[in-house]
């Protein structure tokens, strides 16, 4: 723990609350205001972008950046948590857990990902599949010389097979040293896309 | 647990001067816990996180057509508006901030000039072991 969280913990302690309560409503202004820049960045917005979603003006969002702004609402937060994705979360919490929350503030802490991005809301097992290396998808740029492709055709009984466009196997290419490419085709059995070849 | 930037506090006859001017002007404790939030912030994250929280450079009131371009006020919207002013660096320009002052605005005018600032901060250039102490809160 460091030397702000310790004399913190004695200042907290005083029998008259006043310097507590100053210090949490100073820190709290602090944590939205920071908080609101820090998501702004976070996604590329500017000032004027973000007002133009809540359709409000540039200076209403930096007057919410500010860190002496004190007249929130849970209206206007609840839309600022609309535009960057995330949800907001009221809590009213004991004092003594203010010291590590002072000292853990930081933009890391700060940083809070958008819903559509949030890995932990992939299911368990697509998580672990997209986790391990191995599972990723390289898509790579490549010239149309180095494409083979395999011909389609119908085949009597109902089986279809497609013109599909596969990397030409005697080409290597940047960013995926070992990587073969099989020239081959795909056909679709029974209801199964299969390749083959 | 280093912090990313340290807050020195100059010395007034041996005094820390922000301690003092919180005495002698009676200010009250929950402005007080604001003063110190706005400190401990300053010491983690610096300028850059944190909109508003020092204002400046101040210009002087007596000499209107100079700017004191190395002072700040660290600003506090408390019952009083606390106004402490301060001096990145000036020793380690990268990693500290030196608290020079106190001053409180009314009517968006400071009770203290700037110019007096200035003149600590070149005593705290001229002679950082004498004039100065590192807040220990900050070390």
């Amino acid at each position: 723990m460091g030397a702000i969280a310790e004399a913190l913990k004695r200042e907290l302690a005083t029998p008259e609350p006043d310097f507590a309560e100053g210090y949490a409503e100073s820190f709290l202004n602090t944590w939205i205001a920071a908080q609101i820049k820090v998501l702004r960045l976070q996604r590329g917005m500017t000032q004027d972008a973000l007002a133009a979603v809540l359709q409000t003006s540039q200076a209403v969002i930096s007057r919410s950046e500010n860190v002496n702004y004190s007249a929130w609402n849970i209206g206007t937060l609840k839309k600022l948590a609309r535009a960057f994705e995330v949800r907001l979360k009221v809590s009213f919490e004991e004092y003594g857990t203010l010291p590590d929350e002072v000292e853990r503030f930081s933009e890391a802490v700060l940083r809070k990902d958008k819903r559509t991005e949030d890995r932990n809301l992939l299911h368990a097992p697509m998580a672990q599949v997209a986790r391990n290396p191995e599972n990723t998808i390289h898509l790579v740029p490549m010239p149309k010389s180095h494409l083979g492709i395999a011909n389609g055709n119908k085949n009597p009984g109902g089986d279809i097979a497609y013109d599909m466009a596969f990397p030409n196997g005697n080409n290597s290419y940047p960013g995926m040293p070992g990587c073969a490419y099989p020239v081959g085709s795909a056909s679709r059995q029974g209801g199964d896309l299969r390749a083959t070849g | 647990m280093a912090y990313k930037w340290k807050i020195y506090e100059y010395l007034e006859r041996g005094e820390s001067t922000i301690g003092r001017w919180l005495r002698e002007e009676d200010i009250t404790e929950r402005d007080r816990g604001q003063l110190v939030s706005k400190m401990d912030m300053l010491a983690l994250q610096g300028m850059d996180l944190l909109p508003g929280l020092l204002a400046g450079p101040i210009a002087s009131k007596k000499k209107r057509d100079r700017i004191q371009s190395h002072i700040y006020k660290l600003v506090v919207h408390g019952q009083r508006m606390l106004r402490p002013m301060l001096c990145r660096g000036p020793v380690d320009m990268g990693g500290e901030f030196t608290m020079l002052i106190g001053a409180i605005e009314v009517g968006g005018i400071l009770n203290v000039d700037v110019a007096e600032a200035e003149v600590r901060r070149q005593e705290v250039i001229a002679n950082p072991e004498e004039t100065r102490r590192i807040n220990g809160r900050y070390s």
